[in-house]
């Protein structure tokens, strides 16, 4: 069994609003539904409650389930995270609010997307490495 | 590009010494000699390590008059980080959505 290749994503970037309304913009369905771009969602934010988020991209519906782990209000939200893209595997998504000069600090993580096909061994700034060389052959 | 020529690439760049040879070859092409001068192993060692990356599409051999050069390809590459690419801007792209909808939302309470 193929358990250890995974790959990281990492975003970051200030947003203009407090974290209070950052924190809000991503548990309260109805402000969900109004940025995220689902179709449908079905949001239940309490620690081990349940989402389910549907969204269309390229002419089909794509559903999108999780959990919340971490509820830490402003601060912090944590949920995993299961779609045809994660291959049904619990991926886990970690949202960190930091008030900063002029709004938040947005840090977003999400772990252990499979990479079960592809790739032995390639971890740590992986992403990087293959960004700094697809942009070096462009 | 097929998943398995994928795979073929991810493997082949699962290896830090391919990895600095791909990262020398970037800049531009250059003789196997020259590749193989800042490793600490035997032209023989090297030049298996070109045959896994040649195997995976990675790199192409050319000939320059009498001169054998090593030249990268470029599309599995792009194929790579195409992939890892993707749930990153999946988030960049809900961010930015996120963004409008604080800024618009901002505004509604000012006016109120």
């Amino acid at each position: 069994m193929n358990t250890g290749n995974t790959l990281n994503v990492n975003v970051s970037r200030l947003i203009r609003a407090a974290p209070e309304e950052v924190y809000r913009a991503w548990l309260d369905p109805e402000r969900l539904q109004r940025w995220f771009g689902t179709t449908r969602q079905i949001v239940n934010p309490r620690i081990d409650g349940l989402f389910f988020l549907a969204m269309e991209h390229q002419g089909r519906i794509w559903p999108h389930y999780g959990r919340y782990l971490r509820l830490e209000k402003p601060r912090l939200v944590e949920f995993t995270w299961m779609s045809e893209g994660t291959e049904g595997r619990e991926t886990v998504v970690t949202i960190e609010m930091t008030a900063r000069e002029g709004g938040t600090q947005l840090t977003l993580t999400h772990t252990g997307i499979p990479d079960t096909k592809l790739g032995r061994g390639h971890q740590e700034g992986w992403t990087a490495i293959v960004a700094e060389f697809a942009k070096a052959l462009e | 590009m097929s998943p398995s020529a994928l795979d073929n690439a991810f493997a082949a760049l699962a290896d830090p010494t391919r990895r600095a040879i791909v990262q020398r070859l970037a800049k531009n092409p250059s003789r196997v000699t020259d590749v193989a001068r800042p490793f600490a192993m035997s032209l023989n060692a090297v030049s298996k390590h070109l045959k896994v990356l040649e195997r995976a599409g990675l790199l192409k051999r050319t000939r320059n008059g009498r001169e054998h050069l090593l030249v990268l390809r470029a599309a599995p590459l792009r194929e790579v980080a195409r992939w890892t690419a993707r749930y990153e801007q999946f988030w960049n792209e809900r961010l930015d959505r996120l963004e409008l909808f604080l800024k618009a939302d901002g505004k509604k309470k000012e006016r109120a």
